[in-house]
């Protein structure tokens, strides 16, 4: 079923073209919690030359310094050389990958990433059982009882990091098209995901409404089933390529002007395809290239068409946390702050360090607790200080990870996509995103 | 375990002494092209009382001490020698005061250059040497090379800001140099001899720097041009009017696409340069200084030339200037830069001499810097891997060192001399300079054991740090 994925190589030039001269470190979040050369993208760069010169195996603390980093990319903003920083990680996490032994832990960490995201009805059926489970207060009971502080590992925090989950997943409450109100313009596919499918399915429905009413007809492709990122960061390209194959044979590319995607990261690794696949079959990689190219961030998309004035007032203060794999990753930073300045009575306020991760980082936060919640206690003293409402924030990781950390803080602050708030500003009234 | 890394443990704890292969990799290099060298160990000291028991350490064994701040020295002062126990100050970033009364203020070595900007601008002060690396590299490191930046044209350099020091010497004492007065003949001035000794006399623990009030207003502009001589001589104009920017920045046609290309500031393409020009002080003043020179660009034939229309505008272009050298390494993948300097007034010829060798030896030059002070960086985009062009990159920068010392300038105005630059140090320098440099460097380190063969060989006859 599934094509063969290739190791991706580095060039020779691809590692020289770090200069080494340390203008990415300010902006490194390990960097900054360890003050360490050997955790700044500058010294991952050479490790990993070191490494792919044979001149260093892949010890103990390499392994563990590749796996230290967020993949936030904020050092590729950061560098003026034009450092492709992921690629050569992304590099490095592969040879570790196949040149370790996993603990059983990981493993069975593997496996559930393999059948869970691999199988979107196991994902479905776990969602419900943790659906009712969240609503029926037996949650509630089980995390005051202070049970899970008892278990292994970090089961307490991965419980109460746990994703909200929505009633019914988007993939079913959508239609498979959605038509076009008014005029059609557009003709739009919508990326449902798979965590963003089952635990944020108003922010799929929102989206697919807002393009509805700005002249797109929406499809929702049956069949499609998770990007692939969360295997791909992890170096596991081989399951990543078989999810790309079912989305690629799920998304009848050609038909569409654009493929939509409400979530920075999946977003990212879906524009990436094109990289990734590069050095696999012809037909892989062609079939990647026409993917990649269509791919486009809600925002981003919005802010390309004329869009209709969102009538309804909303006089909240709002503030705009940028996700890595938005910021840095795909680089929109603008889109979103003009989307959501468009909504009358609404006030943007900046973040300080807007930019700067929170932590969550794909399975970071349960795989790093340590600097993933250092990372989060800063983002959430920013936010503090802001005075806002409503933090704004357009990629599921980071708003289950910020709205944690303002819980734990006893702040009233909510997370919200900034499209439900575009949502509500367009829509009917009675809803609250 | 070697009996130097148990003493180390002993004087600062195990953590503190760093000895993994990952580690020493990663303190091998600073931002100077192709030189690199793993030390034997790294160590934090807690204190200037560490440092000096490290010191003690370090002689009675032989072996070498290297300290490093941030590591973005362009000459390899902190590239470690070998056998080496390079130092390091990553928690060392405590502002210990500010004195607006004297208007002074005492850091550590280790505290980020735009860190005591940030923080002295808040209260109206102003702290000028504003190295490219300003975000990340340290004020021990400034000190050490002497740092430059943008603001020099009006306001100098990092010896201009140094009043005193807190150091420890190479054979472990410690003492502290100059104070808060503005006048001092008590003795030499020893501060000034330690500014820009490039860590072989000394390892500074602490900084009392001048700070001067923030300017009241500022005006940035941007002028383009379709000819290099063009905005050359406009620069020899300006100063010629007795106009003294606070900035006054060149970028040739190769730095402007590299720069462009990373910071998307809308410059067009095609320019042959452009003149980064930042008039400060009085708002009065200011806005009579930038009417006059736009006039003067305009009459030197500048395409444009267009005024920042805020801070924040001001701010990105500044960023963008800083990221020049950086910006230039993605065309190849090797970058050299260096650091030729000419009195202000031969810049003009200088930068056509730089474009005449670059073409003799056929090599891609980009090229920018500090016109203002006479202070450039002809950048060589080449590649490390090709043994035939390195050679003709080596002529080419003998040639333009020469050049520069002809007319009158240095082989460097603020990257120092490091390990790159030593070869050029010798042949250039009388013997009996040569010698007196040599022997201040013996009377502070008589072991030789600080930083060895940075800036100078001390034993002349052991030339096994050549590179
Ligand atoms: C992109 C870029 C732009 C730059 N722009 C400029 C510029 O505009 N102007 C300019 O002048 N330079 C510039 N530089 C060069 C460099 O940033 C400066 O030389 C800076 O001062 C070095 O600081 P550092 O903390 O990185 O020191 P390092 O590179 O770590 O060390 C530099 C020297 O200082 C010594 N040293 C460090 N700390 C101490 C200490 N506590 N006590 C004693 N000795 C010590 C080291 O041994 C070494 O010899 C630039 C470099 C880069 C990479
Ligand atoms: S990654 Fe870029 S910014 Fe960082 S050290 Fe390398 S060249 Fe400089
Ligand atoms: S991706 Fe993020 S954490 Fe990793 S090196 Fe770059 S800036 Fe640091």
């Amino acid at each position: 079923m599934t094509q063969k994925t290739t190791t991706p190589a580095i060039s020779d030039e691809q590692l020289l073209q770090c200069m080494h001269c340390g203008m990415c470190l300010p902006t490194c979040p390990t960097y900054s919690l360890t003050l360490r050369e050997r955790s700044s993208p500058r010294g991952r760069i050479r490790l990993i030359k070191k490494f792919s010169g044979g001149e260093l195996g892949i010890s103990e603390t390499f392994v563990e310094e590749m796996n230290f980093c967020l993949n936030c990319r904020a050092c590729e903003t950061a560098c003026p050389a034009g450092v492709d920083y992921h690629h050569l990680l992304e590099f490095a996490r592969v040879a570790v990958r196949s040149n370790t032994k996993r603990s059983v832990l990981q493993k069975l960490g593997k496996a559930l990433l393999d059948k869970l995201f691999t199988r979107p009805y196991i994902l479905k059926k776990l969602a419900r059982v943790l659906y009712f489970y969240q609503k029926s207060g037996l949650e509630r009971l089980v995390l005051a009882s202070g049970v899970l502080r008892l278990m292994p590992g970090n089961l307490d925090r991965t419980a109460r990091l746990s994703p909200r989950i929505s009633p019914r997943p988007a993939s079913e409450i959508l239609p498979e098209k959605i038509p076009a109100k008014g005029e059609k313009k557009y003709t739009v596919a919508l990326l449902t995901g798979c965590v963003q499918d089952v635990s944020f399915a108003e922010v799929t429905r929102h989206a697919a409404e807002v393009l509805a009413w700005n002249g797109c007809e929406v499809h929702v492709p049956r069949g499609q089933v998770c990007c692939g990122s969360l295997h791909g960061h992890i170096g596991d390209l081989e399951t990543a390529g078989a999810l790309f194959s079912r989305n690629a044979a799920a998304f009848d590319v050609s038909r569409f002007d654009a493929i939509i995607v409400t979530a920075a990261g999946c977003g990212s690794f879906m524009k990436e395809y094109r990289d990734t696949f590069a050095a696999a079959g012809e037909n892989m990689r062609q079939q990647a290239e026409a993917f990649s190219a269509k791919v486009r961030d809600i925002h981003e998309f919005l802010a390309e068409i004329p869009l209709k004035k969102p009538q309804r007032h909303l006089p909240l203060t709002v503030t705009y946390h940028d996700a890595c794999h938005l910021a840095h990753a795909q680089k929109i930073t603008r889109q979103p702050r003009q989307l959501l300045e468009m909504i009358p009575g609404l006030t943007l306020v900046p973040l300080p360090e807007s930019t700067w991760c929170c932590g969550s980082a794909g399975t970071y936060n349960l795989t790093h607790p340590e600097p993933a919640f250092a990372l989060l206690e800063r983002k959430v003293s920013n936010i503090a200080s802001t005075c806002a409402t409503v933090v704004a924030s357009a990629n599921p990781g980071c708003s289950i990870q910020i709205a944690y950390g303002l819980k734990e803080k006893g702040m009233q602050t909510e997370v919200v996509h900034p499209i439900s708030l575009l949502w509500q500003a367009y829509g009917p009234g009675e809803e609250k995103w | 375990m070697s009996a130097i890394i148990k003493a180390l443990q002993e004087i600062t704890g195990n953590d503190r002494v760093l000895t993994s292969p990952e580690d020493l990799i990663t303190l091998g290099y600073d931002g100077t092209p192709v030189l690199e060298n793993a030390p034997l160990a790294g160590v934090i000291p807690a204190d200037a009382e560490q440092v000096s028991r490290i010191m003690h350490l370090a002689n009675d064994s032989g072996t070498p001490v290297v300290p490093r701040g941030s590591g973005t020295g362009l000459s390899g002062g902190s590239v470690p020698v070998p056998g080496s126990i390079v130092m390091l100050f990553p928690r060392w970033n405590r502002i210990i005061e500010i004195d607006e009364a004297n208007l002074t203020a005492k850091v550590q070595a280790g505290v980020i250059t735009a860190d005591l900007h940030a923080a002295v601008e808040q209260r109206g002060l102003f702290y000028p040497p504003d190295p490219g690396s300003m975000k990340i590299c340290t004020i021990g490191g400034n000190v050490a090379e002497n740092s430059g930046g943008l603001r020099g044209l009006k306001y100098g350099v990092t010896a201009n800001y140094t009043m005193g020091l807190q150091v420890v010497l190479p054979t472990g004492e410690i003492i502290e140099t100059g104070n808060k007065c503005v006048k001092d003949v008590a003795g030499l001035r020893l501060t000034d001899l330690f500014t820009g000794s490039e860590g072989i006399l000394g390892i500074f623990t602490e900084v009392l720097v001048r700070l001067i009030p923030r300017p009241a207003a500022s005006k940035t502009m941007l002028a383009t041009f379709d000819r290099i001589e063009d905005a050359a001589e406009s620069v020899s104009e300006i100063i010629a009017k007795k106009i003294i920017p606070c900035t006054l920045e060149f970028l040739d046609s190769t730095t402007i696409e590299c720069v462009e290309a990373y910071a998307r500031i809308g410059l067009p393409s095609g320019l042959a340069a452009l003149l980064l020009i930042e008039v400060d002080g009085h708002p009065a003043v200011v806005a009579e200084e930038a009417e006059q020179i736009v006039a003067i660009c305009k009459q030197h034939r500048a395409l444009e030339v267009t005024l920042a229309a805020d801070a924040a505008e001001a701010e990105r272009l500044k960023t963008a200037r800083r990221a020049a050298l950086s910006a230039l390494a993605r065309l190849k993948p090797t970058t050299i830069l260096e650091d030729a300097t000419v009195p202000r007034s031969e810049v003009a010829t200088m930068v056509t001499r730089i474009r005449e060798i670059a073409r003799k030896y056929d090599l891609t030059f980009g090229n920018f810097g500090h016109a203002g002070d006479g202070n450039l960086h002809p950048t060589c985009l080449t590649d490390e891997r090709d043994a035939e062009e390195m050679h003709r990159v080596e002529l080419a920068f003998e040639e333009i060192f020469r050049a520069a010392l002809d007319l009158g300038g240095t082989i460097t105005g603020e990257h120092g001399i490091g390990l790159a630059k030593k070869q050029f140090l010798r042949t250039s320098t009388p013997d009996a300079k040569m010698e007196l440099l040599q022997k201040i460097k013996a009377s502070f380190d008589p072991n030789n054991i600080l930083n060895p063969g940075k800036i100078i060989d001390s034993h002349p006859r052991c030339e096994t740090l050549h590179t």
